[in-house]
């Protein structure tokens, strides 16, 4: 009886110990806190950093004590580092990270001395894992058309490349926020990468591929004879170079991206298993991510036409995604099937990975294998260094008017 | 500078609570009587000094010089409180006396800060409780009938609770109690002292089937009643006391395991049957997802903690203004925003010490009925600062009780020093049972003397197992 009432508590006293040491950094973190900001009263907000120790964003203090933020690379990194604006409140890792921002960590002692000089502490840096070279070379290689960069070091989780154009400077938000805000051609305020939805194009064929596999354990025997088109009850499907490509199995049908091998696998395909299997890999779920993002959708069921169906199989049809997810699958292929969460953060702690196994190590290491001879083989020319994300497959997601 | 002091101070406030609570322990180790007295007194200068401490940084931030009169106010009725149970009672329990003026002290400080207003309602309260409880132990030992008005207890407290049920008014989802010249009054507080009396004196010397039968029913339409004015948290504390007193009287597993089996029925079908419960469970599970459905509450509460962390923000520092109902349910988190969670484990620690305090009288006590009295009210205690102190952190379902003596609330400060009072008196019962003992004992051997060590032993047996209250004293 006694006891019963002991280890309830003692229950109590570890959860308590255990949330303030390990949950609470994340609780805290909250845009919802609205705690945060009352700290900007006894301290500097702190600079975010690329990993290389470029600044990305700081605050100066003027000579009247006034602090402004400013963001030294103006557009380029408007989406990821967001903006932190008195009037209007903070976005993307200024906002996530608010709570990191406005903590000083500083050794005590020299946080005592500036209370006794009547000085503010400053805030702890906050060291991205992003890259400022490959950024910037992501951005020019992108040019004025609108659309997203993403690249992920699949290995680690940590993204290097996080860029959505059209953008704007940060530093004149304040100045230009209802202009901004309410141009809806180039929707700035937009972050393609996240929050941005494309028909993801033949990069789908990743999603494809892994459900012709799981449904068919002898897929290694698969052929199809390509003639450049493909017909099925009266629909006819030209192959995207729109000539023959032969005779394709499972692994030329992917290197060459071939619409109608992939036509072909989709009539045999169990509607109510692919949905699933799209389901694992997080279509129509949440999505590990820090910053503000947009679900993907597949609208495959059991009544879905042929038609319909093939282009789905191809990344037509009315799937949609956003150029984050479509990498974080990739990564998560490439990295033979574990899924890593967004990891923005300076602390180097890994995250536990959040993405479902892909599927079981052997598979998804296979479909790793036919991966990345598609790349050696295929068509991957627009493949951008480091970006392992769009790998092979020439997806639409870059370029596309949004 | 200011900020300078109110860092420093910050420290010291946990370094004295600490020390606090460990003596709380450490004095059961205590072998002399003189030892056990040194560390009592020493815990009085502990909490006068955390007192003086917190009170100077409410001082220093606000600049108000009500509050300088209101620390020297709450400073004599703290040396009046000790002083007077000292002299009144010298056989009451000196470390329930100092856990209470503690646990009173940690309420005046935070609820201070957070509104002038509410404090001093609060104290005022106090004086009346304090009042009232050094009544109290008098009643207890000189009443006799208590032990016998079983229905009386039941039918009081059924149509106190019914009454409330009918005619009170809503607040936040459930009916509590009324609103008399300003002052709030929850019956569903003094009630339960009253359900544990009932229960007591129903079980005290009869735990025939029949008797249970009869009890349950009655306990049963207290629970249900309250489940009707959908006052879950207290319909929970009403549950889970008259569980373990049926347990303790009859010493039967079967009754805990068939209580605890429909308790687990009601609960699912409760789930199912109220929407509100629903509500309260998802809200649990993610506070953040149903932030605008009532999530924002126990969110905000997490924040408060996150933020405040280990040593906290220190007093005026945090923004306990942001966390909902935070004077009274959610008191908690406030202590841990500013003064910090180890601050926070001290006070579970000392709430717990309290409950040691509570079992130690209902282990040692002989009659059969105080013994229950004092079970019940000792797991009456510690199962609502489980219920609030667990609901505040997330660690079960928000069910809505205040943390006793700590919390804002006159019905609630009042019925927990009520409580106090009569642990106190069983206290000095059981002094006065000793005595008898003692008495009977000279008596004994007085009798048999030269008959031998034998049948002193044999007598004391059979005399040993009286369930009446001791009418003689000797004084």
């Amino acid at each position: 009886m006694t006891y019963f009432f002991v280890i309830l508590f003692l229950a109590l006293m570890a959860y308590l110990v255990y949330f303030n040491a390990v949950q609470a950094r994340d609780i805290i973190n909250s845009p919802y806190n609205e705690r945060q900001d009352n700290f900007a009263d006894r301290v500097i907000r702190g600079s975010i950093t690329d990993r290389n120790g470029n600044v990305l964003a700081e605050t100066e203090v003027l000579e009247d004590g006034t602090e402004v933020r400013h963001y030294p690379q103006g557009e380029l990194f408007a989406h990821v580092i967001g903006y932190s604006s008195q009037e209007f409140g903070k976005t993307g890792l200024e906002s996530v990270d608010n709570f990191n921002l406005l903590t000083s960590n500083a050794f005590f002692v020299e946080k005592l001395k500036n209370e006794f000089q009547n000085q503010k502490n400053r805030g702890d840096t906050l060291v991205t894992t992003l890259d400022l070279e490959m950024q910037r070379a992501a951005s020019d290689a992108l040019g004025d058309n609108k659309g997203a960069v993403f690249v992920m070091e699949a290995s680690t989780g940590k993204i290097l490349v996080m860029l959505s154009k059209p953008s704007y400077d940060p530093n004149q938000v304040d100045d230009l926020w209802y202009v901004l805000n309410s141009d809806e051609e180039n929707s700035p305020f937009l972050n393609r990468v996240t929050q941005g939805q494309y028909a993801p194009g033949s990069t789908f064929k990743i999603v494809t591929t892994l459900e012709y596999m799981r449904e068919n354990p002898d897929y290694a025997n698969y052929s199809f004879d390509c003639t450049g088109t493909f017909e099925h009850q009266n629909f006819v499907l030209p192959c995207w170079t729109r000539s023959a490509q032969g005779h394709l199995d499972l692994r030329g049908s992917f290197a060459q991206s071939c619409n109608g091998s992939y036509a072909n696998i989709a009539l045999t395909l169990d509607r109510a298993s692919y949905r699933k299997t799209a389901e694992e890999l997080l279509f129509n779920q949440k999505l590990p991510s820090l910053l503000d993002y947009s679900r993907s959708s597949f609208v495959v069921s059991e009544t879905t036409g042929d038609s319909e169906l093939m282009m789905t199989a191809m990344g037509q049809g009315n799937t949609l995604v956003s150029p984050y997810h479509m990498g974080l699958i990739c990564a998560a292929i490439a990295n033979g099937g574990q899924g890593y969460q967004l990891y923005g953060h300076g602390n180097q702690q890994e995250r536990t990975p959040k993405l479902p196994e892909a599927d079981d190590g052997t598979r998804g290491g296979t479909v790793k294998g036919i991966y990345v001879r598609g790349r050696k083989r295929g068509h991957g020319d627009g493949f951008k260094p480091g970006g392992l994300q769009r790998g092979g497959q020439n997806g639409n997601g870059g370029v596309q008017p949004g | 500078m200011v900020n300078i002091i109110v860092e420093l101070t910050k420290y010291v406030i946990i370094l004295l609570m600490g020390i606090y609570t460990f003596s709380c322990f450490s004095i059961f180790l205590q072998r002399e009587e003189a030892d056990e007295k040194r560390v009592l007194l020493r815990q009085n200068v502990l909490m006068f000094g955390m007192h003086f401490m917190a009170y100077l940084v409410l001082y220093l931030k606000t600049e108000d010089q009500r509050v300088l009169v209101f620390y020297l106010v709450q400073v004599v009725y703290f040396a009046a409180v000790i002083i007077l149970n000292n002299v009144i009672y010298p056989n009451v329990s000196r470390l329930v006396v100092n856990n209470m003026c503690m646990l009173l002290c940690v309420g005046f400080i935070v609820i201070c800060r957070l509104s002038f207003v509410s404090a001093v309602k609060q104290f005022i309260f106090a004086i009346l409780g304090t009042a009232i409880g050094l009544v109290v132990p008098v009643i207890i030992r000189k009443v006799t009938i208590l032990t016998d008005m079983t229905y009386i207890y039941g039918g009081i407290g059924f149509a106190a609770l019914a009454v409330v049920a009918v005619f009170a008014v809503s607040s936040g989802g459930a009916k509590l109690g009324f609103t008399i010249a300003g002052f709030g009054i929850q019956p569903s507080e003094f009630v339960k002292i009253l359900f544990v009396f009932f229960v007591a004196s129903s079980l005290r010397n009869d735990t025939s089937f029949k008797r249970v039968v009869i009890t349950t029913i009655i306990a049963a339409a207290h629970v249900l009643i309250l489940v009707l004015s959908t006052d879950l948290g207290a319909a929970l504390i009403y549950f889970v006391v008259y569980l373990v007193m049926l347990y303790v009287a009859t010493r039967q597993p079967f009754y805990a395991v068939a209580g605890l089996g429909a308790g687990s029925v009601a609960a699912v079908a409760g789930y199912h049957l109220f929407a509100h419960i629903k509500v309260r469970v998802s809200i649990w599970q993610d506070p953040f997802s149903s932030y605008s459905e009532g999530g924002f509450q126990v969110a905000q509460s997490l924040f408060a903690i996150g933020t405040g962390s280990w040593f906290g923000m220190g007093l005026y520092q945090g923004s306990p203004e942001l966390i909902p109902v935070r004077e009274s349910d959610f008191i908690f988190a406030a202590i841990s925003e500013e003064l910090g969670l180890i601050f926070g484990l001290c006070l579970i620690l000392v709430c717990v010490s309290c409950y040691i305090m509570f079992l130690n009288i209902a282990m040692e006590i002989r009659n059969q009925f105080y013994k229950l009295v004092a079970l019940g009210l000792g797991t009456c205690y510690i199962f609502q600062v489980f219920l609030t102190i667990g609901g505040v952190t997330k660690f079960i379902p928000m069910t809505g009780v205040t943390l006793p003596l700590v919390s804002y609330g006159g019905s609630s400060i009042l019925s927990t020093m009520i409580v106090f009072g009569i642990i106190q008196g069983l206290y000095i019962i059981r002094e006065d049972e000793e005595k008898k003992e003692k008495i009977e004992r000279t008596r004994e051997r007085r009798r048999n003397n030269g008959v031998g060590r034998t049948a002193d032993r044999k007598a004391k047996k059979t005399k040993g197992n009286f369930e009446e209250i001791p009418k003689q004293r000797v004084r």
